[in-house]
């Protein structure tokens, strides 16, 4: 199975009795995604809520199938020291990993681990 | 001469086990499973085919051939996946901070002590290559909009096994009818026994 057998799945289902199901994937056959925002804490309680109450007006879903439209998530990247250790060897057969031979990665901070929440809602 | 066969069947293969649309459906069709197992699988299988001529690409593959640095063109931080996707995929989003010299960073590499290390004067390319790479992460791998895009397929996959389970009737491929239906789970069981030498993407 390749990526095509998904799309394919994903053009037979666009228009399945399930709302959700054919809503999901008309919207990445289209290209209709939702909003997504993403920022370094993680949502509020209160503001994930209102976004909730906003969707249910506008897909008219049951609450319990609200998960579908509103979710949140975590992006992490961390970039451990595993990172960057690329050896090199030097004119006098020492060895010396890149990041203390480098001037321009010194001073990125290459090590710092990123995490990003996220949020997804219908537009 | 089997040794560069080896080194190239491995790089070959190693991904061989990527489930479509890689990483955002990996945990979705065969769930508990590492993309490389199931290249290792794949392997196996090939190898039986072929009366064990994939036996020490396999060695290779899995870390049990005694010279390191074949396993480290496969799989480490400047392995040829890596240089290969960066550039395939920064050509395709048109993301060109992604592009870098891979024929000028393969030239460079050189072996002390079974390691793989790059020639001093290879560390432009290289400094190039780390921040190529981060740009990439950011710009398209974790793009808001590609993660929410991955975000739904795994929803519908989601959705579509709960359809399949009221005893809905999907039209689709049957071979991703039957994951769909069964999850085999039995594939997950058996343990991965070099797991630990692999690191992720």
């Amino acid at each position: 199975m390749d990526d095509v057998d998904i799309l394919s799945a994903l053009k037979c289902w666009s228009d399945n009795e399930d709302f959700i199901l054919a809503r999901m994937c008309t919207s990445i056959l289209q290209r209709k995604l939702p909003k997504v925002l993403m920022q370094n804490e993680p949502f509020d309680e209160s503001f994930i809520e209102n976004l909730r109450k906003d969707a249910m007006k506008k897909v008219h879903v049951k609450e319990a199938d609200l998960a579908y439209f509103v979710f949140t998530g975590l992006v992490n990247k961390a970039y451990d020291t595993d990172e960057h250790n690329i050896d090199l060897l030097l004119k006098d057969d020492t060895v010396l990993d890149i990041a203390s031979a480098s001037d321009q990665l010194n001073i990125m901070a290459l090590s710092k681990s990123v995490r990003k929440h996220y949020i997804c809602y219908p537009k | 001469m089997k040794e560069e066969e080896a080194s190239l069947v491995a790089i070959l293969l190693y991904d061989i086990g990527h489930q479509p649309f890689s990483h955002a459906l990996e945990h979705s069709i065969v769930k508990g499973v590492h993309h490389e197992e199931l290249s290792l699988r794949f392997m196996e299988a090939i190898n039986k085919e072929m009366d064990g001529r994939l036996d020490l690409a396999i060695a290779v593959f899995t870390n049990r051939y005694p010279r390191k640095f074949m396993n480290q063109l496969v799989s480490s931080q400047l392995d040829m996946d890596r240089l290969d996707y960066l550039k395939r995929d920064s050509f395709y989003t048109g993301v060109a901070e992604g592009n870098i010299n891979a024929e000028r960073l393969i030239s460079m590499l050189t072996v002390k002590n079974d390691t793989l290390l790059l020639e001093e004067k290879g560390i432009y390319s290289a400094e190039k290559f780390i921040v190529a790479r981060r740009m990439m992460y950011w710009m398209v791998y974790l793009h808001k909009t590609s993660v929410a895009a991955e975000e739904i397929l795994i929803k519908i996959l989601e959705r579509a096994k709960f359809l399949l389970k009221e005893g809905k009737v999907l039209t689709a491929n049957p071979s991703l009818i039957y994951f769909l239906e069964n999850e085999p789970e039995t594939v997950a069981t058996k343990k991965f026994p070099y797991r630990n030498i692999f690191r992720f993407g």
